[in-house]
């Protein structure tokens, strides 16, 4: 049985498939060119968008961008620091009378 | 000559001719307002205490302190912006303090003065500055200082007090006051400490909290330090000033109307003002409130029942 080297056989599991792509794992040019026409066609729904709803483009953009909001699950809820959580435990410090005695009025 | 002519200062002689404006007024003069009556209508326009927001609270009502009588022992940083904060009760203020404004005083909000009361009795431009400003106050100024009243005086004016505010820094007076006042009324000991890192507020209430001389811990005079000229941030002064006025509004209206004072815990008669972070306020500037005890065997406060 004429067995493949193993490199062989790591280059043709990874081979890209058939198309556009086939020669290179990077993207093309058409498709580059596709992408931007898309990202416009956004940007023009998104400053209609704005003017129909009579607000600035900037904060619909920013709006769009941040990420959604996440539920809230029990463990990302930060650790509170057991200073503020307990001031109790914190010794009383008094008031060094000593401290008062030099005064301006 | 004719009044045609005009005689220009160089001595020529010019015909007087009337100016553009003046021949249009001429022939557009507006008609004069006769024969309407000018009349205000004093019965709509004048405020009604009916219809005036007086902003009393349940806790406190300004006006039940209208003509009461509080003392204030010196008028230099603290004690101008205090007796100017005390106004705003409507109060009859007793001002002791001998100096002059000068112009160091008035530099960079250093005290309640204005450049226009620079050379005036401190306490007569208090008197001016509050009397203007605040309707109802009333200023009774005694340019003295503290140590040149007598103390029939002083107890006849701590008598007739709702409350004494001490704001002197001369160690033998502040403790000649407090020990002549405590059997008799409130006194509120205000003071900035080195710097302006820090203040206090003691207050003594006769019969019930230690005297000054135990709140302090000091036993003569010399136990006390006087800074002269101290640099201090004007606002830290003004945040003393205020914070011991609204303490003595509380106490004169609770001698007023004989409800007891709930806004603080009097028990804790020493107030502390920190403005930086220290280790009794590690988290930033802030008021700590700490009681104190009658020492025993002290002149003042022990023996008393």
């Amino acid at each position: 049985m004429n067995r493949l080297a193993p490199t062989t056989q790591i280059q043709r599991f990874v081979r890209p498939p058939a198309g556009p792509l086939a020669t290179s794992p990077r993207a093309s040019p058409m498709t580059v060119q596709a992408l931007l026409e898309s990202i416009a066609r956004l940007n023009e729904k998104l400053d209609a968008l704005a003017v129909r709803t009579q607000q600035p483009i900037e904060v619909q953009r920013q709006d769009l961008s941040r990420p959604m909001a996440k539920p809230v699950d029990s463990r990302e809820v930060l650790p509170v620091e057991p200073e503020t959580a307990a001031p109790r435990n914190r010794p009383r410090v008094r008031v060094n009378r000593s401290s008062l005695l030099d005064i301006f009025d | 000559m004719s009044k045609n002519w005009i005689k220009t200062p160089n001595g020529r002689c010019v015909r007087r001719r009337p100016s553009r404006l003046e021949l249009f007024l001429k022939d557009n003069e507006p008609p004069l307002a006769t024969g309407q009556d000018v009349s205000f209508d004093l019965e709509t326009t004048a405020p009604s205490s009916a219809q005036e927001p007086d902003y009393h609270t349940a806790d406190s009502d300004p006006r039940k302190l209208h003509g009461g009588e509080v003392t204030v022992l010196g008028a230099g940083s603290v004690g101008s912006y205090l007796a100017y904060f005390l106004a705003v009760l409507g109060l009859v203020l007793n001002i002791v303090d001998p100096k002059k404004v000068e112009y160091k005083h008035i530099r960079g909000g250093r005290t309640a003065y204005d450049s226009a009361s620079v050379g005036l009795f401190k306490v007569e431009a208090l008197k001016r500055k509050i009397e203007a400003e605040h309707l109802g106050a009333t200023v009774r100024p005694y340019p003295f200082d503290v140590a040149e009243i007598t103390t029939p005086d002083l107890k006849d004016m701590f008598e007739r007090s709702l409350a004494v505010v001490l704001v002197i820094d001369d160690p033998q007076q502040i403790l000649r006051v407090s020990d002549l006042a405590y059997p008799v009324v409130e006194v509120v000991q205000a003071a900035m400490h080195r710097q302006g890192k820090s203040s206090h507020i003691a207050i003594s209430v006769p019969l019930v909290t230690p005297c000054l001389r135990c709140t302090l811990g000091i036993s003569e005079a010399a136990d006390i330090t006087r800074l002269n000229s101290e640099p201090a941030p004007s606002l830290s002064i003004i945040c003393l000033a205020q914070a011991a006025a609204a303490f003595v509004q509380d106490i004169a209206s609770s001698r007023v109307t004989g409800q007891p004072i709930t806004r603080w815990d009097v028990s804790k008669n020493l107030i502390y003002i920190s403005n930086t972070t220290q280790e009794i306020s590690p988290d930033g500037p802030g008021i700590t409130y700490e009681g104190s005890r009658k020492r025993p065997l002290c002149p003042i406060c022990h023996n008393l029942p």
